[in-house]
């Protein structure tokens, strides 16, 4: 019998968890209308404590998704637009010289992104200098100038958006930074129906009624408690056997990439895969999670040939196909068998 | 710790048992069939030999039994590594019930056991595109075993004798219909022929056998032919004997002549004729004798020789009084045999003997006497040469026809002026 290394959680606590993620739920579809999946995805994200990056066309909510998410979870959130001429100090926060009982030292001054949802409006608008201020940030949590660290506020999560559209003039974000957020999720636009609940119930220019539903130290005890949900070997195997797939050479559907995902995907996808379970009311992982998320995770981590871009064919297809190819069960099946689809 | 038979644990993992040896037996029969398969039809060829050559079958089966044994260890070897264990048959459980990793958890001991203890592991046999060739080499493996094949006789057996033995056997049976031939050198060819047909049959046509069938009945034609040439002398000598010119001793000397010749002839054939006949050719065989029998007796001697030597020609499948000339029978191209191509043979006008027929054109009579020359026969005129002024091309060969066969000349390769020249020189 394999036993987790780490304990799991109790069912009493997953079953705690998932209601206060459910109030979460339905705090934030009260503002944001038929995006539940985006909602989830987002919760998900947090309770991984993963950066999240949006893609979507103006106008869609995603900065009215971050504005409830902050004040649902009772958090401070910070909102910087990126244009070009945005340098890093403006986001880390610059030493300032000031005088003091007659001497004269610099003082940090802490920028936007001291906070604990720091949302960063189109920052494919940014310079990669400035872009990649924020690459110590995300990954260490900290910020260092002048040769001082300061440590950001936990949680913190920063959710970037980037507009698909009037791409003249931006800086597609590097690949190393792309590593760095959890999950890359599309703003689809809204049907018909959503659209009239939305002029229904909402008035331009009046912010909607949103309750805090968790405290700071509960949304850490949700981060702290997705890490305890137990992932089997089966699926921590299916993993591996799907990020290695990733890879030119490893699989069929791999075949038109030219660089694959990395091992912070496979990460990725583990703690994305415990944080979903814990979602819905379960102690351990499992492979339909990693099914459910690995679009999300490796998607924005898959460097395609531009032979890809002739034909066609997007990242989101090739992992699709790779979902396909690549079986659940750690050993070959007989061809004699049939899988039926269930 | 020890659970109850009944708990669910135990169900699950029993299912999950099941599910392994079900993937499990499929793995291991999709790597053996194509073996077994091609085993099937390796048993089939070595059926059908194994029936041609009128053996025992139950050997193949066995080997057969052996050779299915070891290939099922040889795979079961190979592929133990790819083979399910418990774990893997629960995990798809779980996914094929969308227990969404219950089960794996509830085996580490995470969570409990699902309540639900009956699942389906979603798998549906496919067994026709593995078993296909199987069956599809058994069914010819089967078709080998009871199709029936061609027996051993007829196929080592020939079904007609040679045909030098056949054409021996139809000149005895003509031979022995003759009167007037002596029995016992007919026994000795029909002992030879017995001889030779006694042999086994799938030695007919051994090189031996056809030499020695080919040879007897080159003898038997040989001697039927001296016999038939022979008789046609004594029935020429006999005839002429008859002539009312025959009548100076000279010629009745000389017809005596010609029989005892042709009785020489009939004795060095190994077919002999009756006694009867062959004494009274014998006291024929004097000028005295001749002269004693009377017109009549010659008459009933020429029609017993004629009797014989029609049954002698009939088996030669020639009639009688013809003569064999050099083209005989049995003879021919590839032989070793020169051949003087088709036609009457030389000094034959048509199908009739110059030498006893009445003649050609009325200027051959029946008294011509041996010596008569070609000029007797054929006709011929004398001219003087006449020289060929034509330059005469060695590039031709030398043989050049000419338009007219009668006037021909001796073609010399120089010209008639180069002759002169020439012999100026040696003068």
């Amino acid at each position: 019998m394999n036993h987790p290394a780490v304990d799991p959680p109790e069912e009493n606590e997953v079953h705690e968890a998932k209601t206060v993620l459910d109030r979460l739920r339905q705090q934030i579809g009260g503002v944001i209308f038929g995006q539940e999946t985006l909602i989830d995805s987002v919760i998900t994200g947090l309770v991984a404590q993963g950066h999240l990056l949006l893609e979507g066309l103006p106008g869609l909510g995603k900065t009215e998704l971050v504005r409830t998410l902050s004040k649902a979870l009772g958090l401070v959130s910070n909102r910087v637009q990126f244009t070009p001429d945005l340098l890093p100090g403006d986001i880390t926060g610059n030493p300032m010289l000031e005088e003091n009982d007659g001497r004269r030292q610099f003082v940090f001054q802490r920028g936007p992104i001291f906070c604990n949802i720091l949302l960063a409006d189109e920052i494919n608008r940014a310079s990669p200098k400035t872009q990649s201020a924020l690459l110590e940030a995300m990954q260490e949590r900290r910020v260092t100038v002048m040769g001082e660290s300061h440590e950001l506020p936990a949680p913190f999560f920063v959710l970037a958006t980037q507009n698909p559209i009037e791409l003249e003039g931006t800086y597609p974000l590097p690949e190393a930074q792309l590593d760095r957020f959890l999950f890359k999720l599309e703003v689809t636009r809204n049907p018909v129906e959503v659209l009239e609940r939305i002029v229904d119930q909402r008035h331009m220019g009046a912010d909607p009624v949103v309750e805090q539903v968790l405290s700071r130290e509960e949304a850490e005890h949700l981060v702290a408690l997705a890490r305890r949900v137990y992932l089997p070997p089966t699926v921590g195997n299916y993993i591996a056997r799907l990020v290695n797939a990733t890879h030119p050479g490893e699989s069929e559907a791999a075949s038109l990439v030219k660089f694959g995902a990395s091992p912070r995907a496979a990460l990725a996808l583990a703690a994305a895969s415990r944080a979903r379970a814990l979602q819905f009311g379960r102690p351990n992982a499992a492979i339909e999670d990693v099914q459910a998320l690995a679009p999300f995770v490796l998607t924005h981590r898959i460097l395609l040939e531009y032979t890809a871009r002739i034909e066609g064919v997007t990242s989101r297809d090739v992992v699709g196909r790779l979902l396909e190819e690549v079986s659940t069960q750690s050993k070959e099946t007989p061809k004699t068998l049939e899988s039926l689809k269930v | 710790m020890a659970e109850p038979s009944s708990s669910p644990a135990n169900d699950w993992q029993r299912q999950a048992r099941r599910v392994a040896f079900r993937v499990n037996t499929a793995l291991l029969l999709e790597k053996l069939l194509p073996w077994l398969a091609a085993l099937a039809l390796a048993a089939a060829a070595t059926t059908v030999l194994v029936r041609t050559m009128d053996g025992m079958l139950w050997p193949v089966l066995a080997a057969v039994a052996l050779a299915s044994i070891g290939l099922f260890c040889w795979q079961m070897r190979k592929q133990r590594g790819r083979f399910w264990s418990a774990n893997d048959g629960l995990v798809r459980l779980e996914i094929a019930n969308q227990l969404e990793g219950r089960l794996s958890t509830a085996k580490a001991g995470v969570a409990g056991w699902p309540n639900n203890r009956r699942a389906e592991d979603a798998y549906r046999s496919r067994w026709f595109r593995a078993a296909g060739p199987l069956f599809a080499g058994l069914a010819i493996w089967a078709l080998a075993a009871w199709l029936p094949l061609p027996q051993d006789q007829t196929l080592t057996t020939p079904v007609a004798q040679p045909l030098a033995i056949t054409q021996a056997e139809e000149l005895l049976e003509t031979l022995e219909e003759v009167e007037e031939l002596e029995p016992e050198s007919l026994n000795k060819f029909e002992e030879a022929l017995d001889q030779l047909k006694s042999r086994p049959a799938e030695d007919w046509y051994s090189h031996s056998s056809l030499e020695a069938g080919e040879s007897l009945l080159a003898n038997m034609q040989d001697s039927a032919r001296r016999l038939a040439d022979s008789l046609a002398g004594a029935d020429s000598a006999l005839g002429q004997a008859g002539q009312p010119s025959t009548s100076t001793e000279g010629q009745a000397e000389r017809a005596a002549s010609d029989l005892r010749e042709a009785l020489n002839g009939m004795n060095a054939s190994e077919l002999r004729l009756g006694s009867g006949l062959e004494q009274a050719l014998q006291n024929a065989g004097t000028p005295s004798g001749l002269r004693q029998l009377s017109l009549s007796q010659l008459q009933r001697l020429r029609m017993r020789i004629n009797q014989v030597g029609t049954g002698v020609g009939n088996g030669l499948g020639q009639p009688f009084g013809e003569g064999s000339g050099e083209g005989e029978q049995g003879d021919g191209p590839g032989r070793g045999e020169v051949q003087r191509g088709p036609g009457t043979a030389p000094l034959t006008i048509g199908e009739r003997n110059p030498l006893e027929t009445e003649g050609v054109d009325g200027g051959l009579q029946s008294d011509l006497e041996g010596d008569v020359g070609i000029g007797d026969v054929v006709g011929t005129r004398l001219t003087a040469p006449e020289e060929n002024e034509q330059p005469f091309s060695l590039s031709q060969g030398g043989d050049a026809s000419i338009s007219a066969a009668a006037e021909a000349v001796n073609r010399q390769p120089v010209t008639p002026v180069e002759r002169r020249l020439l012999q100026r020189y040696f003068q």
